[in-house]
């Protein structure tokens, strides 16, 4: 094998993935915020409009925002997507994530809440991973879960606070008491800029 | 433009590639659960095949020969890359639903096959042809494959129904023995009927 040959089989290789390389992260930018609308679309919309008992016209997941709720260990940013509901341009509603910890982890509880009477509209568990049969009895229970809807977000949701817990599922509407009251606090805070 | 009809229509039924080179076999037997999602796969393909064929048939007399594996699996994994990211931007149920199958077209034989075989000894036309044909045979198989499944083992066909709701469904078909059985089912006749239309043209 010749010098020649290898330097040829080198720079053949090089050009092929190099221009193959850039095609490809030209495709990945085109198709980056289609792909981040459909995640969104298909993992948190079914408990979007769970949370959201308002009537609105338009499309919470197109209209989301993002806002900056704090710096993790490392100091980087955490977004969190806050989805804006209205009716007819007038915004009646907004719904974002809290985390709680329930008995088998993290779970994201997404609760919507009406900015101009600052009431909680409804809340929906996105993602969990409680024991089926025992932990999920509290977020399919109406009794517990609609005990937030109605109150006022300058409320206290932490367990201990005016929530009652589900019976038999202490952990999880604790886990789910923590999320909203998370929820509720990062929009508090964050008011001017979400609105 | 005989030829090209030809290299075209030999991926229908003289070289149909499942059936008569049994290549690709994973995909073929792990997605025909639902014409749907075999359809989904096969146009997937279709692209992949036509984008590696045309580009190694162009370029093939700059890759040298002993790097040319390389350099094939480098333009399908990224058209195959391509065909991920639009699926998952404009289809994304169909994404969800193949999951794992998308990444893996990239080891389908049937296209590596294609390129060594075919495009790098052929010219541009003849390649494109091989590969649609070559594609639309791959779905084809699926489909028809995926009829069979999803007609006898759950009664509806592109979700459907087609037979009346008492049917219950037959269950193996679905599972990943039924998906063998009935694979083996479709070559035993497409081995019959070859073998009958072979006789007759020898009597002829």
């Amino acid at each position: 094998m010749s010098i020649k040959e290898i330097l040829r089989m080198v720079l053949v290789l090089t050009l092929v993935t190099g221009i193959w390389g850039g095609l490809l992260s030209l495709v990945k930018m085109a198709t980056q915020d289609q792909i981040e609308y459909q995640r969104i679309k298909n993992v948190k919309a079914p408990a979007l409009e769970k949370a959201l008992t308002v009537e609105y016209t338009n499309d919470p997941v197109k209209e989301r925002k993002k806002i900056r709720v704090g710096t993790d260990e490392a100091g980087n940013p955490i977004i969190r997507n806050v989805f804006i509901a209205k009716q007819n341009g007038r915004v009646v509603a907004v719904a974002l994530e809290g985390y709680g910890s329930g008995y088998g982890g993290d779970m994201g509880v997404m609760v919507a809440i009406k900015p101009e009477s600052n009431k909680v509209d409804g809340i929906a568990v996105t993602t969990h991973a409680e024991t089926p049969g025992v932990g999920t009895k509290a977020m399919k229970s109406e009794a517990f879960m609609g005990q937030f809807s109605g109150k006022n977000i300058s409320a206290s949701f932490a367990p201990g606070g005016g929530i009652d817990a589900h019976s038999g599922a202490t952990y999880t509407s604790e886990g789910i008491m923590q999320g909203v009251e998370r929820a509720t606090k990062i929009f508090s805070r964050n008011r001017e800029k979400i609105l | 433009m005989s030829t090209i009809w030809q290299e075209f229509s030999k991926g229908l039924w003289k070289e149909v590639p499942p059936f008569r080179f049994v290549l690709g076999l994973c995909p073929t037997l792990a997605v025909t659960g639902k014409v749907s999602s075999a359809l989904g796969l096969g146009c997937g393909v279709i692209f992949v095949l036509m984008v590696s064929n045309t580009l190694i048939s162009i370029f093939k007399q700059y890759i040298p020969g002993k790097i040319r594996v390389p350099v094939f699996i480098v333009i399908i994994a990224s058209a195959v890359t391509i065909v991920e990211l639009m699926m998952e931007a404009y289809f994304y149920t169909l994404y969800e639903v193949l999951g794992i199958w998308i990444p893996l077209i990239v080891v389908n034989c049937l296209i590596l096959g294609r390129a060594e075989a075919f495009a790098r000894k052929n010219p541009v036309r003849l390649a494109v042809a091989d590969g649609a044909g070559m594609g639309l045979g791959f779905t084809i198989s699926l489909v028809v494959l995926a009829t069979f499944r999803e007609v006898i083992g759950s009664g509806t066909w592109f979700g459907l129904s087609v037979l009346p709701p008492s049917y219950i469904g037959f269950d193996l078909v679905q599972n990943p023995p039924g998906a063998f059985i009935c694979l083996g089912l479709l070559l035993a006749l497409i081995n019959l009927i070859s073998a009958k239309t072979e006789s007759k043209r020898q009597e002829c």
